[in-house]
């Protein structure tokens, strides 16, 4: 992996000076509230006493911390912590998006696995849907404006490809930026022209920011992809404040706030260094994931899920920042393993969305090496925007890939050679032909998981999953669709689909997919993991109970692995004489350590036996030899993988007690 | 360097032999030249060497061949791009859309422009405003879309001095 300086500023350590008092720009570091179970959302809003309340909503990390909303009494003061206030929102959401809280302190809150907008009432009580599928597909960030007849709610719904705006609390919304946003995750009112009310949106599959009117009119896009000053890769969010639009420039590890009115678009500053150490902190920002600004212009908070964090920042003397020219290093974002991994004879393929690329490893040696880099960034066939997932067959000569930013699945041909030396091969991979998976199913299109059976045949069936819909397609060698696996109705439908994987049951092939969400109540998550047979009907479901936020499966022989993203753990299932499939235990949980993981996402049961996981939030990937629980080798970021090196190889793992209290392997 | 001797090759040995698998097959194979003269009523016009290429899927012919011989560095230039129905010769245009880029894999970048594809009385299509900005190796991209699929021919061309 690469290990990449992102755009580097100051660390915005200058004294507060409130708003005011001069010129004075919102970045500078003032604190941190720690110890939140991935915090995806932030807003300011008014609760109690206090004017300007910090709102955190947390996706959770299990049964001992459900999904949420925390609420703080955040101060611009850097020798305050911010105490709890209170929490709502237990036993009510699975799995936050959005949040924004409107002036009277009413809550309004998206959840992508029900596909609903909530809201909490300012004065406590039961929330009420808002708006619910099939008005919101897929709904992510959201803002409110105004009260009563005149209030605004606006909502990104990256599944549906548009953002939805509801007016004077109609359920029924009018979309907007249709055929324009690709996959739009931030979303905010700003204030336009001769006091027109905007929606500014920020689309991550596109890496640019979207200004329309109320009537959905397009004002104008600016930015690309890039990580340069003004440019942007993956913006997760976006706020108005002081006149500015405020961007959380995700992949850039910073915060970008562009001009608004007659210069909008025009960079004014940037601030945030991008963290290098595991857990770095204090104004060093790693994939800052949504922001908020107080209403009084003196706080802004940043969201950083993959280190269970707020940031708070304050105002600081001057317009803009002032540049560390030693640490103003500029490159390329840097690059996560993960979601997915695949391989085909001694070939690893591995995903880095932010790269926009897949990789190409050899694993002949102890730890994988890479020797190519597939495509690149585009909209032209033959490239990738925000690469999802990939599978590698025919001994590594056939990888498929699909990318989120073109709906595309796209069939390639890898010149590899096994029988010579290893060497790398920039012209590794040669496009062949694709489909649009938008185009081919006639609706909007969310791929996440690619897999295939009996590929290289005429009976090769290609997997792809739809997040937009919540089910898989299916295409036959042609890239034609010929049916779709979903729930049916004993199992109810699938919530949150995420990886899948061909498993075997005697000599017939089946099809796993992980239902992230599975069929839990509301305010308790429960993962599964579904088992179609080769007609595409459910042979069973497996994993209840045991699942919080499973992700990637991997299956061989009557294996069956799948990684959690809420425990940070490694489950083990085995298919069992007649074909039930039974948990026998797992490992890992939240740490550097061997066997010790932080979001692990794709796993890989290779030929040979070995086990790999990547270790998404650690940048690396860890590689088991399963039968005996020994860590084999590390690979990724030299700082993430220097706490395997340091223990001895062949570590055993510690045997985990599995959440039935059995002793797990 | 602009005396340099500018050449288009053919690469023969870009492509995947037998024993390598399905690429060669699927992909069409290597660009190769053509036996087939130039279209007719263009005996005036300097022309490059005809290469062509079979599409991935085998659906339709690429030939390609430069109104400019040789083709320059860092100069815009044309060229005749016909599709073919490989089995009849016929012009193919099962098509909804056609367009050809340059990319150089190894240095993942291509053109910086946008190619006009304008049709010709012949079947043809002239392709104006190509740019190979650098020496090397460069592969020409044949794509078409027919609904909501994509299918390449792809022929490699190598700029030297």
């Amino acid at each position: 992996m690469l290990v990449t300086l992102a755009l580097l500023l100051a660390p915005a350590a200058a004294p507060q000076q409130p708003a005011g008092e001069g010129p004075s720009h919102l970045g500078a570091y003032l604190s941190t509230v720690a110890g939140l179970a991935r915090p995806v959302a932030v807003a300011f809003g008014p609760h109690l006493e206090r004017p300007h309340a910090l709102f955190v909503a947390t996706r959770g990390a299990g049964d001992s911390s459900p999904p949420l909303i925390q609420v703080f009494g955040a101060e611009a003061d850097p020798d305050r912590s911010a105490p709890l206030l209170g929490s709502l929102g237990e036993g009510w959401l699975e799995r936050p998006a959005g949040l924004a809280v409107s002036g009277e302190g009413d809550v309004f809150v998206t959840d992508a696995l029900q596909r609903t907008l909530w809201h909490f009432p300012s004065g406590g009580g039961e929330p009420a849907a808002a708006a619910s599928a099939p008005a919101l597909t897929t709904p992510a960030g959201v803002d409110v404006t105004g009260s009563g007849d005149g209030q605004l709610v606006v909502v990104a719904d990256p599944g549906a490809g548009s953002v939805k705006l509801f007016r004077a609390g109609s359920p029924s919304p009018e979309p907007l930026g249709e055929g324009i946003l690709v996959r739009p995750r931030g979303v905010c009112f700003i204030d336009g022209p001769a006091g027109q009310t905007q929606i500014a949106v920020c689309d991550s599959a596109t890496h640019r920011i979207h200004v329309f009117q109320l009537d959905g009119t397009h004002v104008l896009g600016f930015s690309q992809l890039g990580p340069h000053p003004s440019l942007l890769s993956g913006p997760a969010d976006l706020e108005f404040a002081d006149g500015k639009l405020f961007v959380a420039d995700r992949e850039n590890h910073r915060v970008q706030a562009f001009h608004s009115g007659a210069s909008i678009g025009e960079l004014a500053y940037r601030f945030g260094v991008h963290a290098i150490r595991p857990g770095e902190g204090a104004g060093a920002l790693h994939y800052p994931a949504a922001l908020a600004v107080s209403e009084d212009g003196a706080l802004l908070a940043l969201a950083e899920p993959m280190d269970d964090r707020v940031q708070l920042f304050g105002r600081a003397p001057g317009a803009e920042p002032v540049e560390d020219p030693s640490r103003a290093a500029i490159g390329p974002p840097a690059a996560h393993f993960g979601p997915d991994i695949s391989s085909s004879g001694v070939y690893v393929a591995t995903v880095s969305p932010e790269s926009h690329q897949i990789q190409i490893h050899d694993l002949r040696g102890k730890e994988p090496a890479k020797i190519s880099d597939v495509a690149s960034f585009g909209t032209r066939f033959g490239m990738y925007r925000t690469p999802r997932a990939t599978w590698l067959s025919s001994g590594g000569q056939a990888l498929l890939a699909v990318d989120e930013g073109n709906s595309r699945l796209t069939r390639s041909a890898l010149r590899v050679r096994p029988q010579e030396p290893l060497n790398a091969d920039p012209e590794l991979a040669r496009h062949l032909d694709g489909v649009d998976l938008g185009a081919v199913t006639g609706r909007p299109f969310w791929p996440g998981a690619v897999a295939a059976l009996a590929p290289g045949t005429n009976n090769e069936l290609i997997l792809v999953t739809d997040r937009a819909t919540d089910s898989v397609l299916m295409l036959d060698k042609d890239l034609v669709p010929i049916g779709t696996l979903a729930g049916d109705e004993e199992t109810g439908p699938i919530r949150g689909v995420a990886g899948l994987s061909p498993a075997t049951l005697g000599v017939a092939s089946t099809i796993l997919v992980v239902d992230s969400g599975g069929h839990g109540a509301r305010g308790a998550p429960q993962g599964r993991v579904f088992e179609f047979g080769p007609s595409g009907a459910v042979l069973r479901t497996f994993g209840e109970g045991i699942l919080v936020e499973p992700d990637g499966v991997t299956a061989r022989e009557n294996r069956i692995w799948v990684t959690d993203r809420a425990t940070d753990r490694i489950e083990r299932f085995e298919r069992q004489p007649g074909g039930a499939i039974e948990h026998v235990g797992g490992f890992g949980g939240r740490g550097l350590g061997p066997g010790e993981f932080h979001d692990p996402r794709g796993i890989l049961a290779m030929d040979d036996g070995r086990l790999i996981v990547l270790d998404h939030g650690n940048h690396r990937g860890q590689i088991f030899d399963p039968d005996h629980l020994t860590l084999i080798a590390g690979f990724g970021g030299r700082l993430y993988i220097e706490p395997l090196k340091s223990a001895a190889t062949w570590v055993p793992l510690q045997p985990k007690s599995d959440r039935n209290g059995d002793q797990g392997r | 360097m602009r005396n340099s001797l500018l050449t288009l090759l053919a690469l023969t040995a870009l492509g995947c032999g037998p024993d390598e698998g399905p690429a060669a097959d699927e992909a069409g194979g290597p660009a190769t030249p053509s036996e087939e003269t130039p279209a007719s009523g263009a005996a005036e016009e300097v022309r490059g060497e005809t290469l062509e290429a079979g599409s991935s899927g085998g659906t339709f012919l690429a030939r390609v061949t430069p109104l400019v011989d040789p083709i320059p560095m860092n100069e815009a230039f044309s060229v005749s791009l016909s599709l073919l129905d490989p089995e009849t010769g016929a012009p193919f245009t099962d098509y909804d859309e056609v367009s050809i880029d340059a990319r150089m894999p190894a240095h993942k970048h291509g053109m910086l422009r946008d190619v006009g594809l304008t049709p010709q009385e012949d079947g043809s299509m002239r392709a104006d405003g190509l740019l190979l900005h650098m020496y090397g190796h460069w592969e020409l991209h044949v794509d078409i879309r027919k609904g909501a699929r994509f299918e390449r021919a792809q022929i490699s061309v190598r700029l030297q001095y």
